[in-house]
């Protein structure tokens, strides 16, 4: 794209988008320098949504802060627990079993083509198209229904516990993510016939925001706009967890480096999420739901009371919780929004010294300028919506 | 002076049932691109929501009526007018019936009335996005203005083929030029192609309406509106999807002709048929981005009317 | 490009198909959710709104004031205040709920030993005035019922 002219700085304008805009995707504020319709300069300030839930952490047994993260990324709310828990688990040495490795797999790649969905649904509807926001949200409807049946929770879910899952799937629960690996792709080919070869799709996405796979890595990108930049990287594969090793999946890249390449990377993500929890719901293990460790596994509430000793363990371990040994400890998982890292610092209370949560959002959100430079003001409506982010992930 | 009752009646009459139709219009459309999207639409205002229509717009009536501080009250007040009256005049020449006695005039350029009358609507949108002393709003007048101008062009381009055909500019006479030989969408499919090309530009519709762009500009020109004001904006664009369609109706699609069904019964099928193909385009298409709008309007559109008012001339003297 | 991708571009395949896909869908049945018309029935475990629960032989209060849920809830929205009996007996007096501090993460409910915190499958706390969103025990246990 053209780079806007050097023009004497009082001819140029300057445009507030957001924090109340349609789609600056909640609370993000874009101070838009313009030279006519060119967007020469784009100032971001964020911060509208911070709530500071490092500082909560540090005031708050571990597993108090259970049902904290999922409100950062509140559109794939149970990869972020799932990246805390495996932080802990990583610290405490505790190894979860493997139904419940399993079940966290099936529900974070579910979470996964949800966040992909309502990235797929806001961007269309960012560009116009508003009838695949509609179809979109159809499908993550089905999603949010198998939460709703397993975690009690749509939103939130507070599902996932240290060392496993808080009570085992209910019945009917595989054939019910069966139903949805049936449906689905078919769906999707609606969406495909509606945007991907679609001339106004195409005119609107291809080489727009533009970012070379060096710029990605500079600016400490990483998820599928990484992946859109040509760059395979995928926490999944590189340090698997959560048996992700045993899944055959492959990583979607596209050398475009544009906004059409990322929306071609996310789409076959769904369709490779879609894979995994095909294989795992095939193979999903009989076993314990949570692991057999004193330190977070609640004693049975009918020994509890018949027992003493049980007793007495049972109110500590909800009263004074568990304390992991001092150190620290950082742990990563690949949220659809890219690479979410937990960087723990224990003393070996059973409040984290310190808790750094490395959201993908906001360092995704850092090229933003560079991306937009000489566009188009609607362009930069749309370098947003490929971006993927979201307000509460990047505000904290 | 019976003429001139006659003539206050049909207009009156007129005015009415088109406004009437908008209100429905606006139903319609959003029954219509709600069930392509698999919801149900309005539905609780009355049965099937049928009456959601006169809900909204006593809704808008007593609705406060905003007026930024800064914005310049005057044109920020007289914007809305001029929008809506222009395009309510462009309804005059329209025939909705085959003999014409449904006409308020026949005026021998009708359809130059009509192109010329309906851009002065123009106006009103520059002045709305002036007025109200908004970025936002002063952006999407001046991509209002650009658009439609040079949309006009091509609009009016892809009609030259027709005139050429039916030998007037009437609009009786064009639609009585069809009921003796085929409709002219069929010689003059390029000239068709072209006019709903620029015609869904011309009415800032899906996929070019980015005067409104309601995800970059917010709502475009009449952010700043509220209450009765907004709704004359909303009443002028759906005047003038009826205006657009109507004239597709006549100098397309015969007019009000047709088998078995009363003549006015056709000019309304066909009428409508075009308003659904409006709703069904913007369901299903992105929205096109300023600089590729212009793209296609020069580079594209008004070479095809062009080549259409040639190839047609060539016809006509030759053959 | 190739002579079909030719044809197919200037016969505006890909807006064609477009439009198919929509008027597909016009004739489909609707799946939206009317939702204050129809009721919206939560899923059995749903992490709703919070019940006290009687014994269902005695009668009694099932909660034994073990504070244990006041103490795991990470937004310090439930409050009991306990006394001792005439027989030293500890008796539960007040039993505070504020639902509007509550995030709903069911902790309460998961530590209770006895089950007497429990989340119903009500979604929706509508009340006018703000202080009423906070329950107390008489209407918590009013919400529960017995087993």
């Amino acid at each position: 794209m053209c780079p806007a002219k050097v023009m004497p700085e009082k001819r140029r304008v300057k445009i507030h988008m957001g924090p109340q805009h349609p789609s600056t995707h909640g609370v993000l504020h874009l101070v838009l320098t313009l030279h006519g319709e060119r967007i020469s300069k784009v100032e971001c300030e964020v911060g509208f949504l911070h709530r500071g839930m490092e500082k909560i952490a540090e005031n708050l047994q571990y597993q108090q802060f259970l049902p904290y993260p999922e409100r950062l990324d509140y559109l794939s709310g149970l990869v972020h627990p799932m990246a805390l828990c495996l932080t802990v688990e990583k610290m405490m040495d505790i190894e979860v079993p493997k139904r419940a490795a399993y079940i966290r797999v099936i529900l974070a790649e579910l979470s996964r083509i949800a966040s992909h969905l309502l990235w797929l649904a806001t961007h269309a509807l960012d560009i116009g198209a508003m009838t695949v926001f509609m179809y979109a949200f159809r499908e993550r409807e089905a999603i949010l229904n198998i939460f709703e049946m397993v975690t009690g929770g749509r939103m939130t879910f507070n599902y996932f516990r240290f060392g496993g899952c808080k009570q085992d799937v209910p019945a009917g629960f595989v054939e019910r993510v069966n139903q949805f690996i049936y449906d689905f792709p078919s769906r999707m080919q609606d969406y495909e016939t509606l945007l991907t070869n679609n001339r106004i799709w195409l005119l609107r996405t291809r080489d727009i925001g533009h970012l070379s796979a060096e710029d990605a890595i500079n600016y400490g990108v990483t998820g599928s706009t990484l992946r859109g930049s040509g760059v395979d990287y995928d926490v999944r594969k590189e340090f698997p967890y959560s048996c992700y090793e045993e899944f055959d999946v492959e990583v979607p890249l596209s050398d475009r480096c544009d906004t059409y390449g990322r929306y071609l990377v996310r789409l076959e993500e769904m369709r490779q999420s879609l894979r995994i929890i095909k294989q795992a719901c095939q193979n999903l293990p009989e076993g314990d739901i949570i692991a057999d460790d004193p330190r977070v596994k609640l004693p049975k509430k009918e020994e509890a009371f018949n027992n003493m000793e049980t007793m007495i363990r049972y109110c500590c371990s909800v009263m004074e919780g568990f304390s992991p040994p001092a150190g620290e400890t950082y742990m990563s998982v690949e949220a659809p929004k890219g690479e979410l890292g937990y960087y723990l610092v224990s003393d070996g209370s059973p409040k984290p010294y310190r808790l750094k949560i490395r959201v993908p959002s906001l360092l995704n959100l850092a090229p933003l300028d560079l991306m937009s430079r000489g566009h188009l003001i609607a362009d930069i409506v749309a370098i947003i919506g490929t971006l993927d982010i979201v307000l509460g992930d990047v505000d904290k | 002076m019976p003429a001139l009752l006659l003539l206050a009646i049909k207009v009156i009459l007129t005015v009415t049932v088109v406004l009437l139709t908008v209100a429905y219009c606006v139903y319609a459309e959003r029954k219509v691109i709600g069930h392509m999207q698999q919801r149900p639409g309005p539905q609780f205002v009355g049965w099937r929501g049928l009456l959601q229509s006169p809900a909204d717009v006593l809704k808008l009536i007593i609705k406060e009526d905003i007026v930024p501080t800064k914005a310049d009250k005057f044109i920020h007040f007289i914007a809305p007018v001029l929008c809506l009256v222009p395009a309510v005049l462009a309804l005059a020449p329209i025939p909705f019936n085959k003999s014409g006695s449904l006409l308020i005039a026949d005026i021998n350029i009708g359809v130059l009335y009509i192109l010329a009358v309906s851009e002065l609507g123009i106006f009103g949108i520059i002045l709305a996005g002036w007025g109200s002393n908004s970025k936002y709003s002063l952006m999407g007048a001046m991509r209002s203005a650009a658009q439609m101008v040079s949309y006009e062009v091509a609009l009016g381009l892809s009609l030259v083929g027709v005139f050429m055909m039916s030998g007037s500019m009437s609009m009786v006479e064009i639609s009585k030029a069809q009921s003796g030989s085929v409709w002219y969408i069929l010689p003059q499919f390029l000239g068709f192609f072209v006019y709903c090309v620029a015609a869904v530009a011309e009415t800032n519709r899906t996929p070019f309406d980015l005067p409104e762009a309601e995800t970059e500009l917010v709502a475009g020109f009449h952010v700043e509106y509220s209450g009765m004001k907004f709704a004359f904006f909303f009443l002028a664009e759906y005047t003038n999807m009826i205006v657009v369609s109507s004239i597709a109706a006549t100098c397309f699609l015969g007019g009000a002709s047709g088998w078995l069904l009363p003549p006015l019964v056709w000019y309304l099928i066909k009428v409508y048929a075009f308003l659904f193909i409006f709703f069904w385009l913007r369901a299903t298409f992105p929205r096109y981005r300023y600089d590729q709008l212009m793209e296609i309007g020069w580079k594209f559109l008004i070479p095809l009317a062009l080549a259409n008012v040639v190839i047609t001339a060539l016809i006509k003297a030759y053959i | 490009m190739g002579i079909k991708e030719f044809i197919g571009w200037v016969t505006l395949k890909d807006l064609r198909q477009g439009l198919g896909v929509t008027l597909k869908h016009l004739r489909r049945p609707v799946v939206t959710y009317p939702y204050p018309k129809q009721e919206f029935l939560a899923e059995e475990r749903w992490r709703g709104l919070h019940t006290l629960w009687k014994d269902e032989n005695t009668g009694l209060e099932r909660c034994i004031g073990c504070c244990l849920c006041e103490k795991i809830c990470p937004n310090w929205a439930i409050t009991i205040t306990t006394s001792h009996a005439d027989d030293g007996k500890k008796v539960v007096d007040e039993f505070i709920v504020n639902a509007g501090r509550c995030l709903y993460c069911g902790f309460c409910a998961e530590v209770c030993p006895v089950r007497a915190i429990r989340q119903s499958t009500d979604y929706a706390r509508k009340v006018h005035k703000r202080g009423d969103i906070i329950l107390n025990k008489k209407e918590l246990l009013e919400r529960g019922g017995q087993d």
